[in-house]
């Protein structure tokens, strides 16, 4: 092929300037190999053009799109895209990254673009079109006010029913800080990015794309799919047992993911019920029905109303319930919903453990018919108002402040214009359309509950709430916990701090979930992150040390690289395996050989973590630039004062047990300062601060954010060099990995 | 509960010739010959009527080896079949222009009120190559860019010959060949069954060519839904004050 084909990454990013008109188109060539794509590209973009201290809802904030080499390539689970843009509702509007799967991703790369930079602002209602290398700015007037489904349907009747529409609702027109913005009518990029394109009055951004991903060595990339399909892949989690116990399966658990079985169906499928059986190892044809996710989230009265399950472009796993429940399209008028996450089970998961309702399991406990409509209904409704809901919180929050009588303090009047009695007695399901459109609106009172609880806890004097367990709130700044203390005690603790919400970080709870016996685990983790005390059994948690620090790091690089390259961390990496025959061993090095093999680049494991932790670093010091100190003065660099503060709860619940004792994962203070050391340390960051250092900024090639950070005052010398902080993983599980076609070259 | 079974689909309904010609037959004729054996009363009218174009060079009463049987009930619309497709057969993955389609249909169906779609139903029809045995692709192109494998009696594009014309595209009954947007040359399904050995969930199988001459599942909905843009602007039938 001619030297100037890109493989791998399209060679191009689209910018819109929505204040000037200009569409242009630039090479990101220079980043690929530092930044990745995705993640890495957005963080980069974001932190060269908008100033530290810049406000949310500015028109100098900008929507960064962006996938990476493996999207739309082939790879299995290669479906996802990351955005990047400021906060709407955590402290000091700092970067935010808001993934999602669903088609964006793959149509972007496949029209020819690697990222799309939305800046400016509009003074009329907008749609950005990409159709291949046509980008324009088109009239969005006709569906300024619609939901996210009418505005779909619209734009695909007028473009193509094979465009990809990602959109907001009434909540982002209305700037709503919980806004998100929804494509293929369930997968949201949330964080507030719907709010953010509402500012800049962008309806959607429209997607078609015929183009291909050019692939270095494309039989490679088919080989090593078989490879991992056939062995390697589990269910979503990687969960590699099944849930219950099964003739060809050694292990079972009952809280694996792999809920496929006999007996159990897809059973309202298009000409019969569909059986999800009892889909192996080793069968690539039946990978898909591993996930029975409906009844899994919704309990048993669900299945007889799953058609099928889905999920973003690429995936094999199929993890995204698809269900019609028509008391739900009776009341919302949509006949078709589903989610793997939040949105699948926000009322029985999240509302009912703080404010029960009637009527949502039956005397022994188990999910009731109900209770899959009151869980659908609030899944059509926040899909098609663009309500994001910060991980549970807005569940949370609403029964909390129900239940303690705020709501009817502090709403006045508003308070009775809904049926609670109604909603609690569980007779009434639609109360939840009335109460989540009005949030959506942002016009009631009750809209405050959608700023999060940095603004709502003050506001309603409740700043208790944060020190509640119950509130799940896992940082002061506003986010809640994604997988954190119950999640091997501090290694959840740590990597739930990181960022500027909630961490999405999914690589240690795959391995906590996924069915192998602790004793397996342990070996397991011995070989990847240097100890087996890298890993407890569940509530038996042990003080910190190296291996957790690892292991830690570990979670937090993986999960980074697979928002930048991109691919679905929900899934990925590949620790762990179904296929006893590998004793059970995953395979760590097959992001670096899917990336060889389709950007035709050589790069090792570590290659890849290194530059996770530049993108990671270069998030830490971008943050620090904008992040104001306890007088309110931007710039501070002190993480472990004012960023890294882990809530009282995780220190003084289970009063009668303390922490490290059986039956709690209760944390100790000192252990847990200590902890932030020691990953500061592993960072090549400030043991006692958290920032970055000089010597981190070097070895990592941080120019600028050095150069930047020196002049706000924030650079600090000392920091441990790479080499004499970071340990080997390429090859780690080499010796299980016998069927590895690349290994085999 | 019963097992699934009631949406496979295969073939065309145009295999008509079957009784004529063996099963994977080949018999490479002219125009003439084909002229002459309608006028004898031994070929249908179709197939007299095909080989007008591709410069007489037909090779049409080949049948196939293999089709692609297909189950829409089980798709779930990942996309693997077509990135497998294009990977295979043009060493890059463009699922626009792969030989089989199941994203345009993903959405809405294959047609906005068809019901069908992830907003409606939830089903998409899984378009295949039919494999038919008078082949409108191959018959109709003007420049004989349609040859057939003489072992397998698949049908192939010569990217040599094919200009990216689009006349096989519309001469489709089903509009399955696709001109790529980046090359400008038609792609049609040679059966390689790359697709088929990647679908998570058996929704797609390379079968020996069978002549089913019966009906295919269904395309769309009996009743379909009222469509959304047509009945209310947002959750709940609320309309915008």
């Amino acid at each position: 092929m001619a030297d100037n084909v890109s493989y791998g990454w399209a060679g191009y990013i689209a910018r819109v300037n929505l204040t000037s008109g200009d569409i242009t188109k630039e090479s990101d060539e220079e980043m690929q190999q530092d930044y990745i794509g995705g993640m890495g590209f957005a963080n980069k973009i974001m932190f060269d053009e908008v100033p530290a201290g810049t406000k949310w809802d500015a028109p100098e904030n900008k929507a960064v799109l962006a996938v990476g080499p493996l999207t739309g390539s082939g790879v299995p689970l290669g479906g996802r895209s990351t955005w990047a843009t400021l906060s709407t509702f955590t402290k000091d509007d700092l970067i935010v990254d808001c993934h999602c799967g669903g088609m964006l991703g793959a149509q972007l790369k496949y029209s020819g673009h690697d990222g799309l930079i939305i800046e400016g602002e509009s003074e009329t209602p907008v749609y950005i079109l990409i159709d291949d290398d046509k980008i324009s700015i088109e009239d969005a007037s006709a569906v300024w006010g619609k939901g996210t489904r009418e505005t779909t349907e619209a734009l695909c009747k007028k473009h193509g029913l094979d465009c990809c529409v990602a959109a907001i609702g009434p909540a982002g027109e209305n700037l709503l800080p919980y806004a998100c913005v929804i494509n293929t009518r369930s997968h949201s990029a949330g964080a507030g990015l719907g709010a953010v394109l509402g500012k800049k009055k962008v309806k959607a951004v429209v997607v078609r794309g015929t183009k291909g991903v050019n692939v270095a060595d494309p039989q490679m990339v088919a080989d090593l799919s078989d490879y991992m399909i056939a062995e390697v892949l589990g269910s979503n989690n990687n969960h590699v047992v099944p849930s219950t116990q099964q003739s060809w399966a050694e292990y079972y658990d009952k809280g694996s993911r792999w809920t496929a079985r006999k007996g159990l169906y897809w059973a309202a499928a298009e000409g019969g019920p569909i059986e999800t059986g009892e889909p192996k190892p080793g069968e690539p044809n039946t990978m898909g029905y591993r996930c029975m996710k409906s009844t899994k989230d919704m309990g048993p009265e669900a299945e007889k109303y799953t058609v099928k399950m889905a999920g973003c472009h690429g995936c094999p796993v199929r993890c995204y319930a698809n269900v019609q429940v028509p008391k739900v399209k009776e009341i919302t008028g949509y006949s078709s919903s589903g989610n793997t996450c939040v949105p699948n089970f926000p009322v029985t998961s999240y509302f009912t453990t703080i404010q029960p309702i009637e009527g949502m399991t039956d005397d022994e406990g188990t999910l009731t018919d109900q209770s899959v409509v009151y869980n659908q209904v609030v899944s059509a409704t926040v899909d098609d108002l663009g309500l994001w809901c910060n991980y549970a919180q807005l569940y949370r929050d609403l029964a909390h402040t129900y239940k303690e009588g705020i709501l009817e303090r502090e709403l006045g009047d508003e308070f009775a214009a809904y049926d609670w009695d109604g909603l609690l007695a569980g007779t009434n399901p639609a109360a939840w359309v009335d109460i989540l459109k009005d949030i959506a609106f942002n016009q009631k009172k009750i809209s405050r509950l959608g700023y999060g609880p940095l603004v709502w806890t003050k506001e309603w004097n409740d700043a208790a709430w944060y020190d509640n367990a119950k509130s799940c709130l896992i940082n002061y700044r506003g986010w809640p916990v994604h997988h954190a203390i119950e999640c091997f005690g501090q290694v959840g603790g740590l990597y739930n701090m990181m960022f500027n919400r909630d961490d999405m970080i999914h690589s240690a709870v795959n391995f906590q979930g996924c069915g192998l016996p602790i004793d397996l685990k342990k070996e397991m983790a011995k070989e990847m992150w240097g100890g087996e005390d890298a890993c407890d059994p569940d509530k038996a948690y042990t003080p910190i040390n190296d291996a957790k620090i690892e292991f830690a790091w570990w979670s937090i690089v993986t999960d980074v690289l697979h928002d930048s390259l991109t691919l679905c961390n929900w899934v990925w990496p590949m620790a762990m395996a179904p296929e006893k025959a590998r004793d059970y061993r995953g395979d760590l090095d097959l992001e670096a050989q899917f990336y060889t093999a389709v950007t035709g680049v050589e790069v090792t494991t570590d290659d890849l973590y290194k530059a996770a932790e530049r993108i990671m670093t270069l998030q830490r010091g971008y943050s620090s630039l904008g992040m104001t100190d306890a007088e309110g003065n931007m710039g501070c660099n002190d993480f472990r004062n004012v960023h890294d503060v882990i809530t009282e709860w995780v220190f003084e619940k289970d009063p009668d047990l303390k922490a490290f004792e059986k039956g709690t994962d209760k944390m100790d203070r000192d252990d847990w300062q200590k902890a932030l050391g020691m990953l500061y340390k592993r960072f090549g960051w400030d043991e006692e601060l958290g920032c970055p250092t000089k010597q981190c900024l070097d070895d990592l090639g941080l120019d600028d954010l050095e150069s930047q950070l020196d002049e706000a005052g924030l650079l600090v010398d000392g920091g441990t060099p790479y080499d004499e902080r970071t340990r080997t993983y390429a090859g780690v599980l080499a010796d299980y990995c016998g069927n590895n076609p690349a290994l085999a070259q | 509960m019963k097992e699934n079974t009631a949406l496979e689909h295969v073939g065309s309904g145009a295999d008509r010739l079957d009784a004529f010609f063996t099963r994977r037959g080949f018999v490479k004729v002219s125009g003439a010959f084909v002229a002459t054996m309608a006028a004898l009363g031994l070929l249908p009218e179709t197939a007299a009527a095909a080989p007008t174009s591709s410069k007489g060079k037909i090779d049409y009463y080949a049948t196939p080896s293999h089709v692609l049987k297909v189950n829409r009930a089980r798709c779930t619309g990942c996309q693997r079949c077509e990135m497998s497709c294009t990977l295979k057969n043009d060493g890059n993955s463009q699922p626009a222009a792969a030989r089989l389609h199941v994203h345009d249909g993903y959405n809405y169906g294959k047609e906005l009120g068809s019901g069908d779609g992830i907003y409606y139903s939830c089903e998409w029809t899984i378009r295949a190559c039919h494999m038919c045995t008078t082949a409108m692709c191959q018959t109709a192109c003007p420049h004989g860019a349609i040859v057939t494998d003489e072992s397998t009696g698949v049908r192939s594009v010569d990217p040599e010959k094919c200009v990216g014309c689009g006349t096989c595209v519309a001469a489709c009954p089903y509009h399955m060949p696709v001109v790529n947007s980046v090359t400008h040359k038609s792609t049609k399904c040679i059966a390689c069954g790359r697709c088929a050995e990647q679908c998570p969930n058996g929704a797609i199988e390379l079968i020996e060519w069978e002549n089913v001459n019966h009906s295919s599942g269904p395309t769309r909905q009996e009743n379909p839904d009222p469509l959304i843009s047509e009945s209310q602007d947002y959750v709940g039938g609320g309309k915008v004050a």
